[in-house]
């Protein structure tokens, strides 16, 4: 017999639950699943944002003293091609990932607070629009995504640009922090029956320790960027060197927000390839608590080395030694995770399906980031690589070949589950090969003009410094990238005219998300699991591998029911499902909020229109139910 | 999905506590808080000591409300790791930043001619 | 432990009851994670104040304007409206609305004289001359203090909109009192940072 289910005041069967359809329903969606496809849909368009602006630098750069590009615009290309892919691409996407998978992957019907989640997504997509709002004014962000004080100051950047990117940052920080929140109480709290914290997968562990990452990175973020906002607005002094402000100040606040970001963009990413690297090895992953383990030694190492972005700032020797060791310190678990991701493959019966070749490229390239960080770490060596391209090719190798790969990886893998159809994966495998190539023909030669002197953030160079081939060459090797793409998006596009009907388990799979149907149903579970390990598919396909255990699809969800091996059946207690309502509250909050902040750009009154906005949002939400019948309050 | 566990764990076994405790923990905190401020009344007392002295009553007092008004001593452990987690790290960073611009800045010999006195 | 089942009899608004892993309320654990974060904001604004304040290139200095007997009593006030706030807690956890209205009234009503002692205090440095432009004493002082009496502003809102929204059944109730205790988790850390910022910069800057 059919599970009833209850949806915004309609009672029904699971049989008969059909997805809404049509814009409203989007727009009032909580649901974890179609708030990750909007997450999705949304940073491969900002992808593609950052990806031209990344172009038109390379045009740029291709021939000493260009005039292509003048020096303002290289100036707002590069600060927005960073902050574009790091909030607006890397994040987000990251998010698309949590949302779609976390409930999944722990049993549950969706996130902890559903309609905090559809905020989430609205103030990002809100933030986004806000900070990319300065191109048209010819004003976009142009002081670094970092924006150091005091080239940020009212005196030197007089125009709006940076206004731009403190409000942005401001909204977008909201989008992050909301989420943060939301996904530590799902994962602490939400768990199925039976999924100890030592049996999550690991991606559910990475999120945790992202998230805690977040919410205790991100307000030494905003409270750098709201002293510069009011240096730049009301006059104070924080970082004005003329009154004995201290732009140092900045950099600090920065960066201890800045460095633990970097873990927050790179441990999904490991999360990802985690659980790809198994399953195309047909094994475990090798050392599943060290790998937990070390993900939140990370974390915490993180917050301990901030100033090694900082070692030519004249810190003084005492902390200039002590930032470089304990950056030295951080090179360990992450070996440790690579490590454990070898002892994965080895021994492994390997399939070389375009996720696993993203997941593998990941690893070879992240290593050879890794390389350089390292490198990095060691103040000296630093002081001639600071500010050069040298630090260009180490960050691209970890973010883009580490974290881009492994979330192209999950984008390929996952596809089917969410979309219920497979992408191609010989167009996949052509998309690998072209953007692994392009990958490192742009990046890799920026190591050697990095320590041949060739600075960042400087729109040309002369002349005769013997930079000219291999700038030419990185600039194919982007428009290579770029080509594999397109590769993509046509792969994802012929995908749709296809039927939806992959199957639920294409991969043979070993977490709970392939135990639903592809794409799953609406309530995720008609029964809620009780689960008995942390990879409980394969131990219920494969018990002469992995032993009898109860199987967690006909177990009671009261773990007080003793299991009924003779019949495999229970009685159960979830006959009712309840679903949250849809509701546009979140994105009225979202409204208020953006303009809010927008209104110190084009007028106060829009700040108040905002706020008011904001409060009536947040009353309205908080008055209505979020389950049952509406109420009539 | 908003859920409300079990009624009975938010105090796990210990009992709301009576008016009378709460009004005995309000005294305490009321005598601290005017010892604080008849130190602040005595010129005799040495600076160090006066700023060691207000920094004990002040966790005291930080120590009281969070243990028994927040309940943190009554609640689940998980609490107090989270909270801990939190505030740990934020002395950590503020006594980092505290250090790096005070003990190991180069420019304390700058601080030190300033007409206010600063940089003492 | 509740099941299901046992969701359907109490008011259907809001409520439905699932068992967590913890046997923890969501909202309490996520108000703890967010009080966990909101040490970090007030850790790094309380950082720029302690290595700026006493930078300023210019006067007026601190010496010149703190009245700690005034602020001594405005920081009474605000230890005495956590009292008031538990009190509160306790009457909802016993359903008693009454008691309830009361304490919750007083806990608000203490918080606005808290804030009635912080405008009267910036309007009095602002007329002596202390502005958030004047020197790095005025910025760092006015922001630190300004943000936890933006903190505790919006406290007050949410103390009187739950003292309104309790005449309004159901939507304060004894079954729903997490609403109040994560209300009281969040004003009581606002007191312990004035705790801290009054010990920081009132009494060991005027010793």
């Amino acid at each position: 017999m059919a599970t009833q289910v209850t949806t915004a005041g309609r009672i029904t069967t699971t049989d008969q639950f059909a997805y809404p359809k049509g814009i409203w329903s989007w727009i009032s969606t909580v649901d974890h699943k179609r708030i990750g496809t909007l997450y999705l849909v949304t940073s491969m368009f900002f992808f593609l944002v950052g990806g031209i602006e990344a172009l038109l630098i390379r045009i740029q750069l291709t021939e000493p003293e260009s005039t292509f590009i003048s020096a303002s615009t290289y100036n707002q290309l590069f600060t927005m091609h960073g902050t574009t892919m790091i909030f607006l691409v890397v994040m987000p996407l990251s998010a698309a990932f949590f949302n779609l998978l976390v409930p999944l992957m722990i049993g549950a019907r969706d996130v902890a607070f559903p309609r905090l989640n559809a905020f989430s997504y609205w103030v990002y997509l809100f933030g986004a629009i806000l900070i990319n709002l300065g191109w048209f004014h010819g004003a976009a962000p142009d002081a670094g995504w970092f924006a150091y004080a005091n080239l940020t100051s009212q005196e030197y950047s007089a125009g709006q640009n940076v206004d731009y990117w403190v409000m942005g940052v401001q909204v977008l920080g909201l989008s992050s922090l909301a989420s943060a929140f939301n996904f530590i109480v799902t994962i602490i709290n939400m768990r199925a029956p039976g999924m100890g914290m030592m049996r999550l997968p690991v991606f559910v562990w990475m999120t945790l320790v992202t998230a805690v990452l977040i919410v205790m990175a991100f307000p030494s973020l905003t409270v750098g960027v709201t002293l510069l906002l009011f240096d730049r607005w009301f006059d104070t002094l924080f970082f004005v060197p003329e009154a004995n402000g201290q732009p140092l100040l900045w950099q600090h606040l920065f960066w201890i927000f800045g460095h633990p970001e970097v873990y927050i963009l790179i441990l999904p990413a490991f999360g990802i390839v985690s659980e790809i690297i198994p399953v195309f090895s047909k094994k475990p992953i090798f050392g599943y608590t060290a790998v937990v383990f070390a993900g939140i030694a990370i974390g915490i190492l993180g917050f301990s080395v901030w100033a090694h972005h900082m070692f030519t700032v004249g810190l003084g020797p005492v902390p200039t030694a002590v930032f470089a060791i304990s950056t030295m310190l951080i090179a360990l678990p992450t070996g440790v995770k690579i490590f454990n991701w070898i002892g994965t493959v080895w021994g492994g019966d390997l399939t070389f399906t375009t996720p696993m070749l993203m997941a593998l490229g990941m690893v070879s390239m992240f290593i050879i980031g890794g390389l350089s960080g390292v490198m990095h770490a060691s103040p000296p060596v630093d002081s001639h690589q600071q500010d050069s391209y040298f630090v260009v090719a180490h960050f691209h190798y970890v973010l883009f070949g580490g974290s881009l790969f492994s979330l192209f990886g999950g984008i390929y893998y996952w596809w089917p589950k969410f979309f219920g159809r497979l992408l191609n994966d010989g167009l996949g495998k052509v998309h690998f090969a072209l953007m692994f190539i392009g990958f490192n023909l742009t990046f890799f030669p920026m190591h050697w003009v990095g320590v041949q002197g060739m600075p960042r953030r400087i729109y040309t160079y002369a002349e005769g410094l013997n930079w000219d081939f291999w700038n030419m060459a990185m600039t194919v090797g982007a428009f290579i990238i770029a080509l594999s793409i397109l590769v993509f998006l046509i792969n994802a596009f012929l995908s749709f005219r296809d039927e939806p009907n992959a199957p639920d388990d294409p991969w043979d799979g070993a977490t709970l998300e392939w135990a639903t149907s592809s794409p799953p149903k609406p309530y995720n579970f008609e029964k809620v699991p009780v689960v008995t390990s942390n990879i409980p598919l394969w131990v219920e396909k494969y018990p002469e591998v992995y032993g009898h255990e109860p199987d967690f699809r006909e177990t009671s969800p009261d773990p007080e029911d003793q299991p009924d091996v003779e019949h495999g059946i229970h009685e159960h207690h979830d006959d009712h499902i309840h679903m949250p309502n849809p509701t546009i509250w979140p994105l009225i909050v979202s409204i208020g909020i953006t303009l809010g902040f927008a209104g110190f750009l084009y007028g106060w009154i829009i700040t108040f229109i905002g706020v008011a906005v904001m409060f009536l949002g947040i009353y309205g939400w908080v008055l209505s139910p979020a389950f049952g019948e509406p109420d009539h309050v | 999905m908003s859920s409300q566990g079990r009624h009975d764990a938010s105090h796990g076994e210990h009992a709301h506590p009576d008016a009378r405790e709460y009004a005995l923990i309000a005294s305490i905190l009321t005598i601290v808080t005017g010892f604080e401020i008849a130190l602040y009344f005595f010129t005799g007392v040495g600076y160090s000591t006066l700023v060691g002295m207000l920094m004990v009553l002040m966790v005291v007092k930080f120590g009281m409300v969070v243990g028994w008004y927040m309940h943190l001593k009554f609640d689940e452990r998980l609490y107090t790791w989270i909270f801990g987690f939190g505030l740990g790290v934020a002395i950590v960073i503020v006594l980092s930043l505290y250090l790096l611009f005070t003990v190991f800045h180069p420019a304390e010999e700058v601080l030190r001619q300033l007409p206010s006195g600063a940089g003492h | 432990m509740a099941t299901r089942h046992e969701a359907a009899s109490p008011p259907r608004q809001n409520i439905i009851e699932h068992p967590t892993a913890t046997g923890q309320d969501n909202r309490k654990l996520a108000m703890w994670c967010f009080l966990a974060s909101d040490c970090m904001f007030f850790g790094s604004l309380i950082t720029a104040y302690l290595v700026s304040h006493d930078r300023a290139a210019v006067p007026p200095y601190p010496n010149d304007f703190f009245d700690i007997p005034f602020t001594s009593v405005s920081a009474f006030v605000l230890l005495m409206s956590s009292v008031a706030m538990v009190l509160a807690l306790a009457g909802i956890q016993r359903g008693d609305l009454r008691r309830f209205r009361i304490w919750i009234l007083s806990t608000g009503l203490l918080g606005l004289i808290f804030l009635g002692g912080q405008i009267y205090e910036f309007t009095e440095f602002h007329h002596e001359g202390l502005r958030l432009s004047t020197n790095l004493f005025g910025s760092s002082f006015y922001v630190l203090t300004g943000f936890h009496g933006a903190h505790v502003t919006i406290g007050v809102f949410w103390l009187f909109s739950l003292f309104l929204a309790s005449f309004r059944q159901p939507l304060v109730t004894k079954e729903k009192a997490v609403n109040v205790e994560i209300a009281g988790l969040y004003w009581h850390f606002v007191d312990i940072v004035w705790i801290v910022i009054f010990a920081v910069v009132y009494l060991i800057e005027a010793g």
